[in-house]
């Protein structure tokens, strides 16, 4: 599922998380890792996977990384269309 | 330690109407960055007080001269940056690089023009130097011989690590103007100290983990940036004097230091590799601080009337990170868009608190004090003095 490569992509690119420890509804704002620095490494890899931009404010609306995962379908869709 | 300046005097149009004539026409005064004049005839204004001063690539030369033709007074070079030649759009009269007239228009028609009188229409010079990819002036007074290494001196025991600074920038992040309604000393001297960071940045700079001041600078410390990697230990901030200049130290905090250095692998391949926060004053105006030779910010503090300011920004990237892959080039465009909204939040913080000051200062009932975490204010207020020819 594209889900999962998202969440794969995020483990990657957030550092100290382990391969495969985190799914689709993993809140990701309370794992141990989670702070300014790795907004912007989740941002980058928005940008360089799925080439598109997401403001850290609408970023903040998302509770999980499903949500995360929809946010970043509807502004690749939005920049499709 | 006692303030030199008295409140009076961040009020007072009088003191402005000096200190342009005492300091900002004789002083070294940074202009712009390199990369706003790359191209012939690429020129940039800016406004020295209420002196409007050109700058402009003659075919690759970088020249200087006062916005004003010397026929009938028009601004030469009416918008603020752009690509034309330095011609006047007034009756058409077109400068060289040596800033004298050499096309007129009907030139037989001004009988004063002669080969030999030409020279008395010259456009009022201005000394230009650089400093990296930074261009500074100096208004040229008449009579006076500059001295090849007057800019350099300028800076002292300065000139060495910051040439080293500036060698390492890359391309400009972000530039940006911001009027702040408050004198230019209150603008420099909040630029000049620590000491107010708990009570105004505590969601910014504080967060950073910088530390208070240990106290004097330890003596191996020469402000060179590979000799002076927290010597001896040093974990707290400490102060260099270099003339009438100043510098302070900062380390950071050690944990955020080692993630940013996991989270940003590529950074470790920028030039200067310097350690903490480094903080650079040259008098009067002009400030350069770099985050572990990662980003580099200057500011240009300028006055506009005696209590308003224009504070101009560069961020500069650094150089030499050589070809990185998508996901690097991803992280870098982060790192420098957040550095660029970290410079923002800390400027709209400052020229919070400048205006507030600058609304009660007139109201001051005693000269003020000042703490040692304010030493480079007090060597501001000397340097100050000693222009303006002060007792």
């Amino acid at each position: 599922m594209e889900v999962e490569q998202f969440v794969r992509h995020f483990e990657n690119a957030v550092e100290g998380i382990e391969p495969e420890s985190l799914t689709p509804q993993t809140q990701y704002h309370r794992i141990p890792q989670w702070d300014s620095l790795a907004l912007l490494c989740l941002l980058a890899m928005i940008d360089c996977e799925y080439e598109v931009q997401v403001p850290g404010m609408e970023l903040k609306q998302c509770d999980t990384l499903e949500d995360v995962y929809k946010l970043v379908v509807a502004k690749k869709a939005l920049k499709a269309a | 330690m006692k303030p030199l300046i008295a409140p009076s005097q961040y009020v007072d149009p009088g003191v402005l109407a000096l200190e342009l004539k005492r300091i900002f026409e004789r002083e070294w005064i940074f202009a712009c960055s390199l990369h706003e004049l790359s191209k012939d005839q690429d020129f940039r204004c800016i406004d020295v007080g209420n002196v409007s001063v050109v700058l402009q690539n003659f075919g690759g030369e970088i020249r200087a001269f006062n916005n004003v033709c010397s026929h009938r007074f028009a601004r030469l070079q009416t918008e603020p940056c752009g690509n034309r030649q330095l011609k006047c759009p007034y009756h058409g009269w077109i400068y060289n690089a040596e800033g004298l007239p050499y096309a007129i228009p009907r030139k037989p028609l001004i009988s004063e023009i002669t080969p030999q009188t030409l020279c008395d229409y010259r456009l009022v010079r201005w000394h230009v130097r650089f400093l990296g990819p930074l261009v500074f002036i100096k208004r040229e007074n008449p009579g006076e011989t500059l001295a090849e290494d007057d800019f350099e001196r300028q800076w002292g025991d300065f000139w060495a690590p910051v040439s080293q600074l500036a060698s390492a920038f890359g391309e400009v992040v972000e530039h940006t103007e911001h009027r702040v309604n408050a004198n230019w000393k209150l603008v420099v001297e909040n630029t000049l100290e620590g000491y107010h960071v708990d009570c105004v940045h505590p969601d910014t700079i504080r967060k950073l983990g910088m530390s208070g001041l240990a106290g004097p600078a330890p003596e191996s410390a020469q402000g060179a940036p590979e000799s002076d990697a927290e010597p001896g230990g040093q974990k707290a901030s400490f102060f260099r004097f270099a003339g009438r200049n100043s510098a302070v130290f900062s380390p950071l905090n050690a944990e955020v230091s080692a993630r940013m250095d996991r989270a940003y692998k590529f950074l470790a391949r920028r030039p200067q590799r310097i350690e903490g926060y480094r903080h650079f004053y040259l008098y009067p105006n002009f400030v350069l601080a770099s985050t572990r030779g990662e980003s580099f910010s200057l500011q240009r503090i300028l006055p506009i009337d005696e209590k308003t300011t224009v504070l101009t920004s560069y961020l500069f990237a650094t150089s030499g990170l050589g070809e990185l892959s998508k996901m690097e080039l991803a992280l870098k465009k982060q790192f420098y868009r957040s550095a660029a909204e970290f410079v923002q939040a800390i400027f709209a913080e400052d020229a919070a608190i400048c205006e507030q000051v600058q609304r009660s200062v007139g109201f001051a009932h005693g000269a003020g004090v000042l703490s040692d975490e304010e030493q480079r204010i007090c060597a501001f207020h000397e340097a100050y003095a000693a222009s303006m020819n002060f007792d």
